[in-house]
C-alpha cells in the first residue's frame, strides 16, 4: 500500500507545524521521519493515521483519498511511544482487542482469534507472556506487545511514533535491529518517527529529514549522509567540524581526518587539548590558532599517530578529501 | 466554544450538551432565579433588609466564627498533615482514615454530639464550667462546632503537597547549614502556602454556610447567637420570602468576594 | 485524597517529633473520637432494648425509607452526570473549560440553606411556579419531590470532582489506541475507559451517597417536617432531639453514624485501589 501526502498544511494558532508537505512512500518501504523536537514529524504521522486532520491537503492510500475517512476505517496499525497498552487487560486480551471489536459479520470465532494471537505473540517471541498484565512487563516487552496488537488487525500500513524513545539505550539498539528484521519478513509499508539519526540510518530504507515543518531532504541513508542537501541535514546527521583555511570554509566529520605527528604538506597544526579513549576509537580534541571552536578528530585506538601523544603536544591534521 | 481536540475521541457534543443542560436546569437556573426574585426589591429596600441590626449581627457571627474556625483548622490541619506524612507511629492509619469523618458524618449527628459534649452538663462542658467558661450556646461553641466540621479541608489539601515536596530540597538546605526550624520556615512553609490558603478558603466557605452542626449548639438567640443560615430559615417560616432572598443574595455576594480575594492572594503567593 | 508517604523526617529532634505526635493524638481524641463516643454512649443510656426500639419505630422507618429514596434517585443521576462532565472536560480541549469546571463545583460552595431556598423560590406557594403548581395540584415543596431535588442539588459535584483529575491523568492514548484498532465509541468507552476509572467511580459514589444520606440544611428548608411523610433520617433526629427525647435521637443518630463509618471504610478501600492503579500503570 503506497502513501501519498499532498500539500498537507497544519497550523496551531500562529505556529505552523507542517508547511505544505509533499511526500511519496512506496509500497513495502520502511521510511523514517527524522528531525528535532517540534519539526512536525509526529504531527505528520498522526495526520496519516487520521488522529489529526490537516488544514489543507490530502492523504492518499494506493491512490484513494482517505483524508475524510474516519480513523477506524483507515486500517492503519499505530504504535505509540508510551505503548498505550490497555492496563487492565492481559497481554492476550490486548492483542486480541482489535479482532474482538470487529462487527458481527467480520469477527472471527474465538478459536480463530486465539490462534492468531498466539501466532503474533510467537512472532514477537513473547508467547510465554500471554497471561501477564502490562505492568508486569519490561519496557521492551511492552513495545513488542504493542506492535503485535497493531499487527493483529492486518493493517496495510504500520505507523510508529518514536517507538523506542522510552527505552534504555541497550534495549533500544536491540529492538531497532529486531524491527528492521521484522520488516524484512512482513514487508509492510511502514513509517516511523524518530529524532535519533543513528536509529534512522540503521533501520530505514529512506529517510525524510524534517525541520520546522518543512522537508529538508529525502533519500537513502547513504544519500543523506554523503550528499546532504543543506547545512541543517549535514549537522543533524552527525558530528561535524568546521575549519577556515585561507578564505575556504571546510566542513568535515571527526573520522574524516588524517593525522601526523610531524609537519607534512597540507596539514594544519593544532595543540592537543584532550585525548579520550572511547572503546574502539579515540577522540583527540585540538585547539587550532585563529579558530574559536576546537577540532575533534576520531581515529582507531591503535592509530600510529597516537603513540606517545600527550596533552600540549602539537599534532598535524588534514581533512580527507570530500 | 471552539474545539482543538483530536477527532478520534467521540462524544464531545453529547457530553457537553448533557452537562450544560443538566447543570442549567438543576443549578444555574435556580440560582439565577434567586437573583431575579431579589430584583423585585429596589436598592433601598434591599439595603434596608440587609442592614437591619439582627441581620448584621448574624452576618458578623457567621463570618467571624467561620474565619476563626478556618484559622484554627489551619493550625490543626497543618499539624495533622505534618505528622501523618512525615512520621510513622502507632495508629497513624487510623487517624488518617478518620480525618474524613466530619466529611462523611451527617451534620445533624455532629450537631447533637457536639452539643452533648460541650453543654454545661456535658463531658467536656462540665470541666469548662468549673473553670467558669461556657462553651455551648455561645459563639465559642459555634466556633468549635465549625472547627470539627471543616477539619478535613486543610489537612487534605496540604497532605499531597507536603508529600510531594522533593526530599532533595531539604537535604540541600541542610547541607548548606540550615537548622530544622529554618528549613521548615524557609523551604517548606512557602511551598505549602498556596495549598494552605486553598484549604483555608474551602474551610471558610463551608463554615459560613454551615447549618446542621451549628444550630444545636448555637443557642440561636437573635442578635447574639443566631447564624445567618438560620435567619434565612426564620424568615422563610414567616413567609417573608423577599427578606430571606435578600439575605441569601447578600450572603452569596459577600462569600464570593471574600473567596475571590483569597484566590488572588493565593495566586500572588504562588508566583512569588 | 489522603496520601501515605513514608518519609521519616531525620531533621527534627526526637523530642519535637514526640511532642507533635502526642499533640496530634490528643487533638484527634478530643475532636474526632469524643463526638463519636458520645453518640453511642447517649444512645445506650437507657439500655440496648430502647436503642433498637427507637430505630424500629414507625416514624423512624419511614424516615429511613425517604432517605433511601433520595439516595436512590440522586446518586445514579449524579453518577451519569459526573461521567458525562468528566468525559467532556478531560478528553477534549475547548475554550471555557476551566470556567465549566469551576461552575460544576458551585453546589459545593453554596450554603445548603440557599440550596433549599432556591427551590422554595421556584416551587413554593409564593414562588415562580407556585400558582401553576397549585392549579395542577402538584406539590413539590413540603413534599417528597422537593426533598429529592434539594438532595440532588447538593450532591451534583461529587462524582465529577473525583473523575475529572483521574481521567485527566490517564490521558487519551488508550482510547486513541482502541479507536485505531477499530472500536466504536461505546466499545471504546466500555472496554477501555470504564475499567480504568472504576475505582474513581466507586470513590465518587461513596462520597455522593454519604452526603445524600446526611444532608440536613437543604432538606430542612424544603421539607414540611411532617412526621412519617416528609422527614429524612437527619430531620427525624432533629425532631426527636427538640422533643427532649434525647436517647431516641442519639439512637437514630448512631444508625447514621454507623452508616458513615461504613462509607469511610469503602472510601479508604477505593482510594487505596486508585493509588495502586496510578502507581503501577505508568513507568
Amino acid at each position: 500500500m503506497s502513501i501519498e501526502v499532498r500539500q498537507v498544511h497544519k497550523q496551531f494558532g500562529n505556529f505552523t507545524a507542517l508547511n505544505n508537505i509533499n511526500l511519496d512512500i512506496k509500497a513495502g518501504e520502511l521510511v523514517a521521519l527524522l528531525g528535532p523536537s517540534g519539526c512536525g514529524k509526529t504531527t505528520l504521522l498522526r495526520i496519516i493515521a487520521g488522529l489529526e486532520t490537516p488544514d489543507t491537503g490530502s492523504i492518499l492510500f494506493n491512490g484513494d483519498d482517505v483524508s475524510r475517512r474516519d480513523v477506524r476505517k483507515r486500517n492503519v496499525g499505530f504504535v505509540f511511544q508510551h505503548y498505550a497498552l490497555f492496563r487492565h487487560m492481559t497481554v492476550f486480551d490486548n492483542v486480541a482487542f482489535g479482532l474482538r471489536m470487529k462487527s458481527r459479520r467480520e469477527r472471527p470465532s474465538e478459536a480463530v482469534i486465539a490462534e492468531k494471537v498466539q501466532e503474533l505473540l510467537r512472532m514477537v517471541q513473547l508467547d510465554w507472556l500471554s497471561d501477564r498484565y502490562p505492568e508486569q512487563l519490561s519496557g521492551g516487552q511492552r513495545q513488542r506487545i504493542a506492535l503485535a496488537r497493531a499487527l493483529a488487525v492486518e493493517p496495510q500500513i504500520l505507523l510508529l511514533d518514536e517507538p523506542f524513545g522510552a527505552l534504555d539505550a541497550k534495549v533500544r539498539k536491540e529492538l531497532r535491529r529486531w524491527l528492521a528484521n521484522l520488516h524484512e519478513d512482513i514487508n509492510l509499508t511502514s513509517v516511523f518517527v524518530t529524532h535519533d539519526q543513528e536509529e534512522a540510518m540503521e533501520v530505514a530504507d529512506r529517510i525524510v529529514v524534517m525541520n520546522k515543518g518543512v522537508i529538508e531532504q529525502i533519500g537513502t541513508p547513504a544519500e543523506v549522509y554523503e550528499n546532504p542537501a543543506s547545512d541543517f541535514v549535514y549537522h543533524f546527521l552527525g558530528d561535524s567540524n568546521r575549519l577556515k583555511v585561507a578564505d575556504q570554509d571546510i566542513q568535515f566529520r571527526p573520522h574524516e581526518v588524517l593525522l601526523s605527528q610531524v609537519a607534512v604538506a597540507d596539514h594544519q597544526p593544532g595543540i592537543v587539548r584532550d585525548i579520550r579513549p572511547l572503546g574502539a576509537i579515540t577522540r583527540v580534541t585540538l585547539k587550532v590558532e585563529g579558530q574559536d571552536e576546537p577540532i575533534e578528530a576520531e581515529v582507531p585506538r591503535d592509530d600510529v599517530n597516537l603513540q606517545g601523544l600527550t596533552r600540549g603536544a602539537t599534532l598535524f591534521f588534514k581533512p580527507k578529501a570530500s | 466554544m471552539s474545539r482543538r481536540s483530536s477527532p478520534v475521541i467521540p462524544g464531545f457534543g453529547l457530553t457537553l450538551g448533557y452537562t450544560l443542560v443538566y447543570l442549567s436546569l438543576l443549578v444555574f437556573l435556580p440560582l439565577a432565579g434567586m437573583f431575579i426574585y431579589a430584583a423585585q426589591l429596589s436598592w433601598s429596600e434591599f439595603y434596608a433588609i440587609v442592614s437591619a441590626p439582627r441581620v448584621l449581627a448574624a452576618l458578623k457571627l457567621s463570618f467571624g466564627t467561620a474565619f476563626i474556625a478556618a484559622l484554627l483548622n489551619g493550625v490543626i490541619g497543618t499539624l495533622f498533615a505534618w505528622v501523618l506524612v512525615r512520621y510513622r507511629f502507632p495508629g497513624r492509619k487510623v487517624i488518617d482514615a478518620m480525618i474524613d469523618l466530619p466529611f462523611a458524618l451527617p451534620t445533624a449527628v455532629a450537631g447533637i454530639a457536639l452539643t452533648a459534649l460541650y453543654a454545661p452538663n456535658g463531658f467536656v462542658g462540665r470541666f469548662a464550667a468549673d473553670l467558669g467558661i461556657t462553651i455551648a450556646y455561645t459563639p465559642f461553641g459555634i466556633t468549635l462546632a465549625l472547627t470539627f466540621v471543616t477539619l478535613p479541608f486543610v489537612v487534605r489539601t496540604i497532605q499531597p503537597v507536603l508529600a510531594d515536596i522533593p526530599r532533595e530540597l531539604e537535604e540541600a538546605a541542610t547541607c548548606l547549614g540550615a537548622r530544622p526550624l529554618q528549613v521548615f520556615w524557609n523551604i517548606l512553609l512557602p511551598a505549602l502556602l498556596p495549598a494552605w490558603l486553598t484549604g483555608f478558603a474551602l474551610a471558610f466557605a463551608r463554615g459560613v454556610g454551615e447549618y446542621g452542626s451549628v444550630i444545636f449548639i448555637a443557642g440561636n438567640m437573635p442578635g447574639k447567637t443566631e447564624i445567618l443560615p438560620l435567619l434565612i430559615m426564620v424568615k422563610l417560616d414567616q413567609y417573608d420570602y423577599l427578606g430571606a432572598t435578600a439575605i441569601g443574595v447578600m450572603m452569596l455576594v459577600v462569600s464570593f468576594v471574600l473567596l475571590l480575594l483569597i484566590n488572588l492572594l493565593q495566586r500572588y503567593v504562588a508566583k512569588g | 485524597m489522603s496520601t501515605t508517604s513514608h518519609q521519616n523526617s531525620r531533621n527534627a529532634p526526637s523530642w519535637a517529633r514526640l511532642a507533635l505526635i502526642i499533640a496530634a493524638w490528643a487533638t484527634f481524641i478530643v475532636f474526632l473520637v469524643l463526638p463519636l463516643a458520645i453518640v453511642l454512649i447517649e444512645a445506650l443510656k437507657m439500655g440496648v432494648a430502647h436503642f433498637f426500639d427507637s430505630m424500629l419505630e414507625a416514624d423512624a422507618i419511614s424516615a429511613l425509607k425517604l432517605t433511601l429514596l433520595a439516595v436512590a434517585i440522586s446518586v445514579p443521576l449524579n453518577l451519569v452526570f459526573g461521567v458525562a462532565a468528566a468525559w467532556c472536560v478531560s478528553k477534549h480541549d475547548f475554550y471555557g473549560k476551566s470556567v465549566l469546571i469551576t461552575l460544576i463545583d458551585l453546589p459545593f460552595s453554596v450554603s445548603p440553606i440557599i440550596a433549599g431556598l432556591v427551590y422554595v423560590l421556584l416551587f413554593g406557594a409564593q414562588g415562580f411556579f407556585g400558582e401553576w403548581l397549585i392549579e395542577h395540584d402538584i406539590q413539590i415543596i413540603f413534599a417528597v419531590p422537593g426533598i429529592v431535588l434539594a438532595t440532588l442539588f447538593v450532591t451534583v459535584p461529587f462524582v465529577a470532582r473525583e473523575l475529572i483529575p483521574l481521567m485527566q491523568q490517564q490521558g487519551t492514548q488508550e482510547e486513541e489506541a482502541a479507536r485505531l484498532l477499530g472500536a466504536s465509541g461505546w466499545q471504546m468507552f466500555w472496554h477501555v475507559t470504564v475499567p480504568n476509572i472504576k475505582w474513581g467511580l466507586m470513590y465518587g459514589v461513596v462520597l455522593c451517597t454519604a452526603r445524600a444520606m446526611g444532608e440536613f440544611g437543604a432538606v430542612s428548608v424544603v421539607s414540611g417536617h411532617i412526621r412519617g411523610f416528609t422527614n429524612t433520617l437527619p430531620l427525624h433526629v432533629e425532631i426527636l432531639y427538640n422533643e427532649y427525647n434525647h436517647v431516641a435521637a442519639f439512637s437514630v443518630a448512631s444508625l447514621l453514624l454507623i452508616l458513615a463509618l461504613i462509607m469511610l471504610l469503602l472510601k479508604q478501600w477505593s482510594e487505596s485501589r486508585i493509588n495502586r492503579q496510578l502507581n503501577n500503570g505508568d513507568e
